[in-house]
């Protein structure tokens, strides 16, 4: 599931009719473990959605999901810092616990779920592994790179998350990695002008301060 | 002889004081790394967290400078902190000079950065280790054993901070915990970079600027960093005014 925010939930990868279903459902309704992590950023792990704790916390959703087969729901957020990129909701047909290894899957593959909603985002062909090359994977947490789509998002005025995605797109494009067209933003170097085709630098330095 | 004795137990009063009160874990962690740094006298420290793929991210630091913040950063892949973080034991290289071949990417740019040795202490939760804490100096030697020992009680208290804000949940793994504190970090990361841009300042004077306008109106730094980025809250507008030129859709 993707959001931008809570209005424009769009399912974007069912697997089966059952999840789609499901995925409706809660869009329709408003409530559920998917938008619950959504919100709050951190894991929703339902182990029964017909218990009366379930019932309680989703009145409308939890009664609805085990008659379209679901009885257990998992959901991971896909978030970067404050940013709310999406959810990923996981499914099962019997009530019970994610065992600690499977919720470790589940969290890689929610990271991996993320670096392919940004590349397509971006406009970047997805590498067979997305964790390998200079703009996904460790870069992705660096300080410095969020620093700079704090400051591009108001030098464009647009959102923290579209500004994450032109620094990406911007060093995909000229084959540079993303931690050093962030260092050059935060240093002041590189700046993103509206209007402008291509972003102004200051001088050629390579190297700034420290 | 005042030795570093008092500050150590100042450190630990002011630590436990904000533990116990009004608690802001991301301003509580970046307290405790330059109090370490202060109190140790090192010269910079790092905070490493696990995340999911085994690898380390920084979760506070003393120092804002990019090149120290890259030195924990790097980290990730490679270094004494990784290696403490996986064995789970102190690590030390009181001399990164003779010891290049250990961690050949980590040394060549510690070395580059100014830094002569490097000391890691393992965060520790019973059986599993969550992280590590880092300290630099800047001349080679080991670390009197008494102030490892307050590093390593520091690291400590560091973990309890951390365990202190799941206290709320009702089934929270450690995983989910610290893939929560890494986002919260990254939020304020997100927001200095936002206030950076509209005052014109560094990115360390946006993050005073939090800092400031959350104790004083008495609010959580990450709360605050949130509203900054997602433009909750028009009240922040006060914190470092949008210029007009740039109207926000």
């Amino acid at each position: 599931m993707l959001a931008s925010n809570l209005d424009a939930l769009e399912p974007v990868c069912i697997t089966d009719s059952r999840a789609g279903e499901v995925e409706e459902l809660q869009a329709t309704v408003g409530q559920g473990p998917g938008i619950d992590a959504l919100m709050s950023g951190t894991p929703t792990l339902v182990d029964d959605l017909a218990s009366p704790v379930s019932a309680r916390r989703w009145p409308v959703f939890a009664p609805e999901a085990p008659r379209l087969g679901v009885r257990a729901m998992y959901s991971l957020p896909l978030a970067l810092g404050a940013l709310r990129v999406g959810v990923l909701d996981l499914y099962r047909d019997a009530p019970g616990e994610l065992s600690q290894e499977q919720l470790m899957d589940a969290l890689a593959y929610a990271d991996t779920a993320l670096l392919l909603v940004l590349d397509a985002r971006s406009g970047i062909a997805s590498p067979p592994d997305p964790r390998a090359g200079g703009n996904g994977g460790p870069t992705l947490w660096h300080a410095e790179v969020h620093q700079a789509a704090g400051m591009v998002s108001v030098q464009l005025g647009i959102p923290v998350l579209d500004a994450l995605v032109r620094l990406r797109g911007h060093a995909y494009r000229h084959d540079e990695r993303l931690a050093d067209v962030a260092r050059s933003v935060v240093e002041r170097r590189l700046r993103f002008d509206p209007g402008d085709g291509e972003p102004a630098t200051n001088h050629d330095q390579k190297k700034g301060q420290s | 002889m005042t030795g570093p004795q008092p500050s150590i137990a100042k450190t630990f009063v002011e630590l436990a004081d904000t533990l116990v009160d009004d608690f802001d874990l991301v301003d509580f962690l970046y307290l405790l790394t330059t109090r370490c740094q202060q109190t140790l006298a090192v010269d910079a420290v790092g905070l490493l967290l696990a995340d999911n793929h085994g690898g380390l991210n920084v979760m506070a630091a003393s120092s804002e400078q990019a090149r120290v913040l890259e030195l924990f950063q790097l980290q990730n892949a490679e270094g004494p902190c990784l290696d403490c973080y996986r064995t789970g034991h102190p690590i030390s290289c009181p001399d990164l000079a003779t010891q290049s071949g250990r961690w050949p990417r980590f040394t060549h740019e510690a070395l580059d950065a100014g830094f002569a040795a490097v000391h890691a202490l393992p965060m520790r939760l019973r059986e599993n280790v969550i992280g590590g804490l880092n300290l630099f100096t800047t001349t080679p030697g080991t670390l009197d054993p008494e102030l490892l020992a307050v590093g390593q009680a520091l690291a400590d208290v560091a973990t309890i901070g951390l365990l202190h804000e799941r206290a709320m949940r009702q089934r929270e793994l450690l995983t989910e915990q610290l893939q929560t504190a890494l986002n919260g970090r990254l939020a304020i990361e997100q927001a200095k970079g936002i206030l950076a841009e509209r005052a014109s300042t560094t990115v360390g004077e946006a993050f005073e600027l939090l800092r400031r306008y959350a104790r004083s109106h008495n609010r959580k730094l990450l709360d605050l960093a949130r509203a900054v980025v997602n433009h909750d809250d028009p009240t922040v507008a006060d914190l470092a005014p949008r210029p007009d030129r740039n109207p926000t859709p």
